[in-house]
């Protein structure tokens, strides 16, 4: 039905373009020499790289986008890429006090390595090849501080970049070293024996020769923890001391002519305190090793006037290491603890070449070939005897072509379609449709469509143990989304934009008892269908002043059921407020979050809750100098995230108020 | 849904037999940018008066010579120059704007490959009334921007640290939005009044740069 109104607007375009207005001029925003100062200083030339694979306004981006810049993560006191993306409308968290999970416009799901969401860092991909999980915590192999912006492209992404984009694309854009322009120090300190150090150097050494290199370390003892579930005398009634969490990150960008070359680690070790999987309440043997390793390589060139070709080339690695302790004994007998241990080896290689193009006035083209091969794809188990070892290695492939085809200035039809092709299930095709249209000068009009995919990982084909069996035959996961976007400007301080969305996923892989032989089995099972709508205002004030509300509701049912789904939210609001307290000088940064009742897997419900972070930052006359301070929690808040499987507690509590200061310092 | 995307089609056909009407595309990056600097630069012009732009008193009798060409120069490699471009012949004060692109220092190297003290087209240069530094000027600021202190021309640049060297204004980007900071210093130098309309709108303003000693050599 969406599409009966495309006609309309086509008609509406016409009679306008034949009403004597001049579309043979440039729209009026972009009389650029008509303006004044003021009406130039508020043209905005924010630009958006991941939503069509070139860089375009974020208005004729065929998607919904969010952009959060460094300034922000610096000013809102983001520690992690996760608390960075909580901003974002639509978005929400779960944390099982080990890993940092995403949940977005109402789908997360228990035990899911956030394999639905595609994570790029300059346009390489970050999931890894195992899982399909995507780092958002502690182990992002990034500081945030090296952070240029976060695009979050929401949506289905697979017509333009393959398996994970079900729910949304997320391209984090490093910085470069003139933003910098010599050495940085930064530190901090907070409470639970937190630290934080980084040393960054940046600078264009030449014209064309811009390099950029940091390293980071933090420690954190993290905070004595109590469970309900455990209080016994054996399991120290409830109480344990081993949530700690460490990690070293280096990063290196250099940007040479045409080329720039991205080189990102991290190593980061942390304890687990839920005790999951039946293991030792409290063992502080009991902990995860996780190894990130990203290099990229990017060449990018302008053949000519209208043609411009990039190639890529990545190499990623991910090791996680587990161990376990668990006791033996035999009821009655001495304790008799075993480590339980398990590995991941991923390693993958990927290229990609991309012709991007004006061949015909008002088109523009993109046309791409992507190839991986998993070199490693190996998962090994075992405590006393090997209970895994399974060593893979696979190949993809995928070609895509995106037509943006303006027949108007105020209008834009953009079709996309890429075909993948997987060693484990064979071909897939997905498109995307999408009409930009912009009624009034003010105002622009979204429709899109798109299906998407997520291919069978590695674990769920192979994995292998006492309760679990190899699944080998599976199909990929699918989306088909539908949404409508209106973004409205309103005076020169307030933007509007609503969205409604609809989504149905197919063939989502879940666990499933096989009556044959009593073993867990990966299945193609689940269905989902969602409905929601996203609203958000943004502020700017010429003082300088900023604001964002925002409001998501969603209902996501699983189909067969009708059930709501656990760990959705139905509601989220946030409200975040920049306020220059001195101009240029003093920065307050206020971010309000709320998230409603989720269910949980006992088929409970979490309490809704409000969090407030609030952090001040001062910069000094010469900007040499940066001091900063950031509440979490303000209002000591206790809340909780529903469990997993594999956890005894049905929700998990979460951090109450905690805080940071530090300082930065560049010479 | 087939029938949603049928009507889907059948409106990508309606549009592809549409009337082709307007640009094609939207701007690159990079031209819209430099077509916001540049409006910034034809801006700059309404709010600055004396050395060799009209004085202030004619400013205020409207006694602008129409004859007379107030000239533009772009140093170095524009990353578009699109927006310079369509500078060409506008009027500001019923006088016309010229621009003229001059190569970078690193572009005119010589037979050893390097660069040379003085930029070879010096006399030309010193012709214009504004004189906008590319970012590949960087590294030769501090070559060329003494020699211009005092030829009464509003010396704007488009690179971190080109005030401290001796630039009138500089452009900067913020938050993904053009603004601009102003040398008071190297005004004077220039002679050059600038309207405190525009200065208030700078984010920053220097008092002194890295050439102050000459601001008492008057």
């Amino acid at each position: 039905m969406v599409w009966l109104l495309v006609l309309g607007l086509f008609d509406f375009a016409e009679a306008g373009a034949s009403a004597g207005t001049e579309p043979n001029q440039p729209r009026a925003e972009e009389n650029y020499l008509d303006m004044s100062i003021e009406e130039l200083m508020d043209v905005s030339l924010d630009t958006v790289q991941g939503a069509s694979k070139y860089a375009q306004k974020l208005r004729s981006a065929p998607a919904s986008v969010t952009i959060v810049t460094g300034d922000e993560i610096r000013q809102y006191g983001y520690r992690t890429l996760a608390e960075v993306l909580r901003s974002v409308p639509g978005f929400y968290l779960n944390y099982d006090r080990n890993y940092h999970y995403l949940g977005t416009r109402g789908f997360r799901r228990p035990g899911d390595y956030d394999s639905r969401i595609l994570l790029l860092v300059d346009g390489h991909r970050v999931n890894e090849n195992i899982g399909g999980g995507l780092p958002s915590g502690t182990h992002f192999p990034l500081d945030v501080d090296l952070i240029e912006k976060v695009e979050v492209i929401r949506g289905p992404g697979s017509a333009l970049y393959g398996s994970n984009a079900l729910l949304a694309v997320i391209n984090v854009v490093t910085k470069q070293g003139r933003s910098l322009d010599g050495v940085e120090l930064s530190g901090s300190v907070g409470n639970l024996d937190t630290c934080r150090g980084r040393v960054t150097y940046g600078e264009q050494l030449r014209e064309d020769v811009d390099v950029l290199l940091s390293g980071t370390a933090y420690k954190s003892g993290g905070r004595a923890l109590y469970f309900r579930e455990f209080d016994a005398p054996e399991t120290n009634h409830g109480w344990v001391d081993n949530d700690d969490d460490q990690f070293q990150d280096v990063a290196a960008r250099v940007s040479w002519g045409d080329f720039s070359f991205l080189l990102a680690r991290s190593d980061r070790e942390k304890g687990i305190p839920t005790a999951p999987w039946g293991v030792l309440f409290g063992d502080p043997r009991t902990r995860t090793w996780d190894t990130t390793t990203l290099v990229g390589l990017t060449y990018d060139r302008a053949l000519s006037e209208t043609w411009a070709i990039k190639g890529r080339v990545s190499y990623g690695h991910y090791d996680y290491d587990g161990a376990y302790a668990y006791d033996y004994a035999e009821e009655g007998e001495d304790p008799r603890v075993v480590l339980f241990q398990d590995e991941w080896r991923g390693r993958w290689w990927e290229g990609e070449l991309q012709l991007v193009g004006r061949p015909l006035e008002r088109h523009t083209l993109s046309a791409g070939t992507e190839v991986a091969y998993h070199a490693r794809q190996d998962q090994r188990a075992w405590d006393e005897v090997v209970w895994l070892d399974d060593a893979r290695n696979s190949q993809n492939w995928g070609v895509y072509v995106q037509d943006e085809y303006r027949p108007w200035k105020n209008l834009a039809l953009v079709g996309g379609v890429r075909h993948d092709n997987y060693d484990s299930f064979g071909g897939t095709t997905n498109p995307r449709l999408g009409l930009i249209y912009d009624p009034f000068e003010q105002t622009t009009l979204k429709l899109l469509y798109g299906t998407a995919f997520r291919a069978p990982t590695a674990y769920e084909l192979y994995y292998e143990s006492s309760t679990e069996k190899a699944s080998l035959d599976m199909e990929p996961e699918t989306i088909t989304t539908y949404e409508a976007v209106v973004e409205q400007q309103f005076t020169r301080v307030f933007r509007g934009t609503v969205s409604g969305f609809s989504y149905a996923m197919e063939n989502l892989i879940d666990h499933f008892l096989d009556p044959a032989d009593g073993l867990l089995v990966f299945r193609n099972l689940d269905e989902v269908q969602a409905r929601g709508v996203e609203l958000a205002v943004d502020a700017r004030w010429e003082t300088g002043w900023q604001s964002r509300l925002s409001y998501t509701y969603v209902h996501a049912a699983d189909e067969a059921t009708g059930q709501a789904l656990v760990d959705s939210p139905k509601h989220l609001a946030k409200l975040h407020i920049l306020a220059p307290l001195v101009r240029q000088r003093l920065f307050a940064g206020l971010e309000i979050l709320y998230d409603s009742e989720a269910k949980t897997l006992g088929g409970r419900e979490t309490e809704e809750f409000v969090l407030t972070n609030l952090t001040l930052t001062y910069v000094s006359p010469a900007r040499h100098l940066e001091v900063f301070a950031s509440v979490y929690n303000l209002g000591d808040t206790h809340y909780a995230y529903p469990g997993f499987g594999e956890h005894v507690q049905d929700t998990i509590a979460q951090d109450g108020r905690a805080y940071r200061v530090g300082l930065t310092y560049r010479f | 849904m087939s029938t949603n995307r049928g009507i889907l089609l059948l409106a990508l056909l309606l549009a592809s037999q549409a009337p082709l009407w307007g640009r094609a595309g939207e701007d690159p990056p990079a031209v819209r940018e430099y077509r916001v600097k540049a409006a910034f630069v034809y801006n700059f012009l309404k709010f600055v008066v004396g050395g060799r732009f009209v004085s202030a008193e004619d400013d205020k009798n409207a006694k602008a010579d129409p004859n007379r060409v107030l000239r533009i120069g772009v140093l170095g490699q524009v990353p578009a120059r699109e927006g310079f471009v369509e500078l060409q012949g506008k009027l500001v004060r019923d006088q016309r704007l010229e621009v003229q692109f001059f190569p970078g220092f690193a572009d005119v190297k010589d037979a050893d490959q390097e660069v040379p003290p003085q930029h070879p087209q010096m006399a030309e240069l010193r012709k214009c009334h504004v004189l906008v530094f590319c970012p590949s000027e960087k590294a030769y600021l501090a070559q060329i921007l003494p020699h211009l202190q005092k030829e009464g021309m509003l010396l704007v640049g488009d690179t971190p640290g080109f005030l401290e060297a001796g630039g009138t204004i500089n452009l900067v980007l913020e938050d993904a939005k053009v603004r601009f900071e102003v040398n008071r210093a190297a005004a004077k130098r220039a002679r050059l009044q600038i309207r405190s309309s525009l200065l208030r709108l700078a984010i920053r303003t220097l008092e002194r740069d890295s050439l102050g000693g000459q601001d008492h050599e008057k």
